[in-house]
């Protein structure tokens, strides 16, 4: 159990970061553009620590979840913008975690219309029955199976020079399935309900600006975790099935990036990793979303609460599983690409919450002299800007 | 009768029935003892930015196309008056979370509702509805059709806005469960709460903390400062006393454990901190009552009548020799169906059949003796038999669903 006394919310937040939207995503970046975007990755690792410190500071000064703070400072009308912007991307999100599972099963050869419906009844049940935490742990154990990428990323015998040497040279091509996988990447790196998730956490966890200190440490280990482990996914993936040209049409394309390390068993073990990753998102997900929308507009959240208490609150956790389920059962629907889209969709809906945050933030009646410092602002701001102009450029790129 | 969100951003005529800005914000008395306090008045943002305060005595009709001023705007409006006895509702209250008390729970103010009172227009009600909710968005409709307010009166709510004072009404606050208040306090953000506990008398507030999770039963202690929070803690109970020291870090508990007051035994608290939390020496409670073998009924009750207030339950009165070794248990119901001249000593279940547990035994052990032998509370000994305390249900009970 001493495991679960050092890890804190940073170290979550960011695990549950790689979940199926970013396994696939980070396997299409190299799969499909070798080590072209690994720069970007570097620059966004800066980028997520800075905002989720930022939603650690919030949480540790005010004691309020992010939704409820937008109430506080907006007013109604730009909460239930900000609402709105955010379930659109946490329903794609959650719609890339039932792709995630429905893959993983097809490896196995089982038909999404059984593996779907029984694993959304199962997070359901879960969370209304049993318990959210102990579940966590559980899912959380199972994701240490990326260190499978970090051994494989070593046997597979990389040109670390020339691995290295991308992480700091930037390399852009003017296309759109380029700029597409880009947005992609920032947005399942830093993502809308991580901002969300990890200032409910510290709250929910009873932490106070005391604990300021090592928060920020364990933010940024945790952001500089989850990047080393996209990585190794990116350059399994390169030093692959970029090299023998593979495009990644299903999961199996993107499962042969382990066979070095694995043989035969590269198909179980990533059909496994793969699962263990979704359901991971598929439990936090529509919990966050909840009680974001809870907080915000003052409805009673909680497990502890019973059904009759909170209709509303397990009415939007069943919604935000069932809808996404449903979606994922449309027949001829390529998975990949969907968990690839969805990423899409909340890198270009990101920067509307990290201004939110920032407004927030920078706020001397609710922060007190706990306001930003200029280079926090200018990082968070880079990131907003470059989001931007990434899919402005995405937009135009798509249409000549 | 109107609402909030039917003013709100609405356009202003003057005099001249000419537009001269908009509403902002309204100000109503913050005087604890009315009812309804009265709108004393408005604040208009005029054309070019500039603020305005006009008095309420200047609005001529208040309508949903807009507030009617029987005056023009002039320069000496634009001081706005100090908030000492003004609250500021847009500013301060809508959009903010409030204690429902009648449904005791945290709920956040989506609409303002006024009304004339002995023709003035006052401030009758909150609305924290979904209908509220909607109308503030503009759907007017939606909010009438399906869904109904839910107004809570302005009297019945306790309002937790950081600038405002916190005794309104705290005589209803106090007449709730302190498990109740501790769920509304945990629903607070900590500055909220501290202003919540503060506001409540030390006994109260003590029993309150009690039941508050202990992840933020910790932090609040910390925010309150060791000195403040000090009234309060020294009102708990030694063994809820004991479970506080034990979440804090050592320097904090050491400085509160040198700060109470001689009255308090301190060595017992030590002692307790000796034990690990789940075992029955950290579990224990050093209050219990005792009497002697040799006392009569008689005795033995007007003892319990003389220091039962200092315990939350009495199930059992231990029977101790004068050495402090433990002899044996007499129930309450044995004692009072007895004939009062009958000795202690005839009358209680001896060591053998009601046994008690070792400090060092763990939560499964103290539970399975309490089962096995229907006890409500267990006694703790040395090795020599000594007592030391007792773990009641109540511990074992939190211990094994801490999130009740």
């Amino acid at each position: 159990m001493f495991f679960f006394s050092v890890i804190g919310p940073g170290i979550i937040a960011a695990n549950a970061d790689n979940d199926a939207g970013g396994i696939s995503t980070y396997s299409i970046v190299g799969a499909h553009f070798g080590l072209k975007m690994l720069w970007v990755l570097f620059l966004i690792t800066f980028a997520l620590a800075v905002t989720q410190e930022m939603g650690v500071r919030i949480g540790l000064v005010t004691r309020q979840g992010l939704g409820g703070i937008i109430r506080e400072k907006f007013g109604v009308k730009w909460t239930l913008f900000a609402m709105i912007t955010m379930l659109i991307a946490n329903l794609g999100t959650i719609t890339a975690e039932f792709a995630g599972i429905a893959s993983s099963f097809e490896i196995g050869g089982i038909a999404k219309y059984w593996s779907v419906p029984v694993c959304a009844f199962l997070v359901w049940l879960i969370l209304y029955k049993g318990s959210f935490k102990l579940t966590q742990k559980i899912f959380l154990i199972f994701s240490a199976f990326y260190v499978v990428y970090i051994i494989n990323g070593f046997i597979i015998h990389p040109n670390f020079t020339e691995s290295l040497e991308a992480l700091v040279k930037p390399t852009l091509e003017w296309s759109a399935p380029f700029l597409l996988t880009m947005i992609a990447l920032i947005g399942t790196t830093i993502t809308p309900w991580g901002q969300f998730f990890i200032q409910s956490y510290v709250v929910d966890k009873g932490l106070d600006i005391k604990h300021y200190r090592a928060e920020k440490a364990e933010v940024f280990l945790g952001a500089l975790i989850t990047d080393v482990v996209s990585f190794f996914i990116i350059i399994s993936t390169a030093y692959t099935l970029y090299k023998t040209g593979v495009h990644i049409a299903d999961a199996k394309d993107a499962a042969m990036a382990l066979k070095p390390l694995a043989g035969q068993f590269s198909l179980f073990l990533f059909g496994f990793g793969l699962f263990v990753a979704s359901m991971l998102g598929a439990f936090i997900l529509p919990t966050a979303t909840a009680y974001a929308i809870c907080e915000a507009f003052g409805w009673d959240y909680g497990f502890n609460k019973k059904w009759r208490e909170a209709r509303i609150f397990y009415g939007i956790i069943l919604t935000a599983i069932v809808i996404p389920s449903i979606l994922v059962l449309i027949p001829g629907l390529n998975l990949i690409k969907i968990m690839l889209l969805s990423q899409d969709v909340n890198g270009i809906l990101l920067p509307i919450i990290l201004i939110f945050v920032l407004k927030v933030i920078n706020d001397k009646s609710i922060m007190g002299h706990h306001t930003n410092k200029t280079l926090g602002n200018i990082v968070a701001w880079i990131t907003v800007l470059g989001i931007i102009a990434a899919t402005v450029a995405m937009v135009v790129a798509s249409f000549f | 009768m109107f609402y909030f969100s039917n003013l709100f951003n609405k356009k202003v005529h003057d005099k001249a029935d000419k537009i001269v800005g908009r509403l902002v914000d309204v100000a109503v008395e913050s005087d604890d003892t009315k009812e309804y306090p009265q709108i004393v008045g408005v604040l208009i943002r005029g054309l070019k930015g500039v603020e305005y305060f006009v008095d309420a005595k200047e609005v001529s009709n208040w309508s949903r196309s807009g507030v009617f001023l029987r005056c023009v705007l002039n320069p000496k409006m634009e001081i706005i008056p100090k908030e000492d006895n003004l609250l500021f509702l847009q500013k301060h209250i809508v959009d903010k979370q409030i204690v429902d008390l009648s449904g005791i729970k945290v709920v956040r103010v989506n609409d303002l509702h006024f009304e004339m009172v002995q023709g003035k227009m006052s401030l009758i009600a909150i609305d924290v509805s979904t209908s509220g909710l909607l109308r503030r968005l503009g759907f007017n409709k939606l909010s009438t059709s399906f869904f109904k307010p839910h107004l809570l009166e302005w009297r019945d709510v306790h309002v937790v806005g950081d600038q405002l004072q916190f005794d309104i009404n705290k005589d209803d606050l106090v007449k709730l469960h302190p498990a109740d208040i501790a769920n509304l306090l945990e629903k607070l953000n900590l500055k909220q709460g501290g202003r919540l506990l503060d506001s409540l008398d030390e006994v109260t507030a003590a029993k309150v903390l009690e039941e508050v999770q202990p992840e933020i039963q910790k932090v609040l202690v910390q925010h309150l400062g060791t000195e403040r929070a000090m009234d309060i803690i020294d009102k708990m109970s030694t063994d809820e006393l004991v479970d506080l020291m034990q979440l804090l870090p050592g320097r904090e508990s050491r400085q509160i454990l040198e700060s109470l007051p001689v009255s308090r035994d301190v060595k017992r608290v030590k002692k307790i901190l000796e034990y690990d939390e789940d075992e029955a020496g950290g579990l224990m409670s050093t209050e219990y009552l005792t009497v002697a073998p040799e006392m009569t009924v008689a005795e033995a009750i007007e003892r319990i009548k003389k220091y039962s207030h200092q315990h939350r339950s009495i199930f059992f009165i231990y029977v101790l020799d004068d050495y402090g070794h433990y002899l044996g248990i007499v129930s309450l119901r044995r004692l009072i169906i007895a004939d009062p001249h009958v000795l202690v000593s005839e009358l209680m279940k001896r060591i053998k059949g009601v046994p008690g547990v070792k400090p060092h035994d763990n939560l499964t052990t103290v539970a399975n003796v309490m089962t096995k032998y229907n006890l409500l509370s267990v006694a703790v000994l040395d090795d020599s038999d000594h007592m030391l305390g007792v773990v009641t249900i109540d511990d074992v009970m939190r211990c094994l669903i801490p999130n009740a």
